[in-house]
């Protein structure tokens, strides 16, 4: 003992203190370094377990994993580690400031060789408690989170299925309304006193908008659950534009307005699913010539852009308040919500029709100043050669 | 890359064989669960030649633990298992009810003391067969794409190196994940060890 220096005794010291357990064994197992770790931890005075077997002091310990690894430590050489998750926190180590809390371990355990080829084992124990806390915690977040995915997810399943059924079931008995509703126009209409017949056209009236509402309804939540197949075509362009005028052309003259082609590219094929674009475009004119002064019109047109293809749909009317903006394209959206409001419509339109333009990778957006009308436009990708 | 005969290849295949019986049986006891572990094939290779083998039976992410070890026979034994297969097998071993995106802080400790238990077990056979002790490192873990884990574990070791490449079989319930042990030799290390078989032989009387 005489030789011992100045770093020897910073050793000690550091050992002494350190911050995780320091346990070193002989062949025996006798304690031989016990530190003020594992003192303050286990309770268990170093001047009381050293130069004791371990196994003896501390008889949970014989006979498992632990002593199998000192074993192999001792007798082969070999280096092991013991996660808190497998091995289960061997030593009965308790937190020195809440008594009752056990101390999560990590050990590592090495061979250790002297000059004399003596073998020793040295047990190095680091507390994980606190890591263990926060994965614990991140597990519960995570189950929570996974489970409030899963439930949002069912409710929202579950409202779509509902939505589809409902309406479903609504339009068959509707229809049959309606057909009715119309025969007693045509074959008794002349015959029924005017108030009745002011009444069967309000009935009549509503029943179609109530049909088109269900038809909505049922086409939004077609496309927003995937559930549509696009039935891609090639077809010139101009024709598409001139279909959709023409179907559109007895409503605006039922709203005293009039479609205007401005511009239009040269010969332009278009490849998309011809039907649901008329569907857009059906969208796009009635809404315009909803909004359009009496007498007014509706000015058309198409641009080739790159590879793309915008048309466009403007009209003068009032145009789209700032606030109302950027909920255009959210489903039951108008810009008039009063129960009052002059304009009649579904509210799904736009919502449909972004999801059919997006459908096929296209855009649809709207430029408009309140008071000078709105200028809506779709832009698809041209996947076809072009003339 | 022939470095040993059929009966030297044979005997060492076994030998780790054996040590995988052990871990295995370890294993077992630690999950409450049959653990099975069999090494079906053995071959001898250059790193390069292991790091397109693993990536090519692979995708090219792993995750595994890594060894030095040093006696008669010195160098480095890495456990790797394909990193969604490292996932699967930790999550069969802790019974996990909550699986996360990657494998936390403790599942790589787990993941951790499975390797050092699989890579003490082969080495201490093979110690075992040689006679001699092999001691060994305490477990890192590693995680890459096989060329970074061969490329960072053998950059400071000469061109002759050669590796030394066991497939594991690793049978959970009734789950099979393959795994692989690669052992980095170098020239005077294979020598050893091809003595060390034929002695091992002769002690026994077949050669």
């Amino acid at each position: 003992m005489s030789n011992i220096n100045e770093s020897t005794l910073m050793l000690c010291d550091l050992v002494k203190h350190c911050v995780n357990g320091i346990i070193v064994l002989d062949k025996q197992y006798n304690v031989l370094i016990w530190n003020q770790w594992m003192e303050d931890h286990s309770n268990i005075p170093a001047d009381k377990i050293l130069n004791q077997s371990l196994f003896d002091y501390i008889p949970q310990l014989a006979g498992g994993r632990l002593q199998q690894v000192i074993d192999n430590s001792l007798s082969k050489g070999m280096s092991a580690f013991l996660s808190q998750t497998l091995s289960k926190n061997p030593f009965p180590l308790k937190n020195p400031r809440s008594p009752f809390e056990e101390i999560k371990q990590s050990i590592s355990i090495k061979p250790l060789n002297t000059d004399h080829e003596e073998n020793y084992c040295y047990i190095h124990i680091n507390d994980v408690s606190p890591a263990v806390k926060r994965e614990h915690r991140l597990r519960e977040l995570t189950a929570n989170a996974q489970f409030e995915q899963k439930t949002a997810e069912e409710v929202a399943d579950m409202k779509s299925n509902f939505v589809a059924m409902v309406s479903h079931e609504l339009r068959t008995p509707m229809t049959s309304v309606l057909g009715s509703l119309g025969l007693v126009k045509g074959l008794l209409g002349n015959e029924l006193p005017e108030n009745v017949q002011s009444l069967i056209n309000i009935a009549h009236t509503n029943t179609e908008r109530l049909i088109a509402l269900i038809n909505d309804i049922l086409d939004i939540e077609k496309i927003t659950s995937g559930g549509i197949e696009l039935n891609y075509e090639t077809f010139d362009l101009m024709l598409f534009l001139n279909e959709a005028i023409n179907a559109n052309m007895g409503y605006a003259e039922r709203q005293k307005v009039s479609f205007k082609l401005t511009e239009f590219p040269q010969t332009t094929l278009l490849s998309a699913d011809f039907a649901k674009l008329q569907q857009v475009m059906n969208n796009l004119l009635s809404n315009a010539a909803k909004h359009e002064p009496k007498e007014g019109f509706i000015e058309i047109s198409a641009q080739r852009i790159q590879e793309k293809v915008r048309i466009s749909v403007k009209d003068h009317g009032p145009g789209i308040p700032e606030k109302f903006k950027n909920e255009i394209f959210d489903k039951f959206s108008q810009a008039d919500n009063s129960s009052t409001r002059n304009i009649k419509g579904t509210g799904l339109g736009l919502a449909i029709a972004k999801a059919i333009v997006e459908k096929h990778e296209g855009e649809i957006g709207f430029i408009s100043t309140l008071g000078e009308g709105a200028k809506f436009y779709i832009e698809l990708p041209l996947n076809l050669s072009t003339q | 890359m022939e470095v040993l005969n059929d009966l030297q290849n044979d005997v060492l295949t076994e030998t780790f064989n054996l040590g995988m019986g052990a871990a295995a049986s370890a294993l077992s006891q630690m999950v409450e669960e049959e653990v099975k572990l069999s090494v079906p094939e053995l071959l001898f290779m250059s790193k390069s030649e292991a790091a397109e083998t693993i990536a090519s039976q692979t995708v090219k992410n792993v995750t595994g633990v890594s060894q030095d070890f040093n006696g008669s026979v010195g160098g480095q034994a890495l456990l790797l298992f394909p990193s969604h297969k490292s996932l699967e097998l930790v999550r069969l071993l802790l019974k996990d009810a909550v699986p996360m995106d990657q494998l936390t802080e403790f599942e790589e400790e787990a993941l951790s003391e499975i390797g050092n238990i699989i890579l003490n077990s082969g080495l201490a056979s093979l110690a075992h067969m040689f006679g001699e002790e092999i001691k060994t490192g305490l477990p890192v873990f590693i995680q890459g794409t096989t060329t970074e884990i061969f490329h960072e574990n053998t950059e400071e070791l000469n061109e002759t190196e050669i590796i030394l490449f066991l497939r594991v079989d690793f049978h959970v319930e009734k789950y099979s994940i393959d795994g692989y042990i690669t052992i980095i030799l170098d020239v005077r290390s294979v020598q050893i060890l091809k003595h060390n078989i034929d002695r091992y032989l002769k002690r026994v009387g077949i050669c």
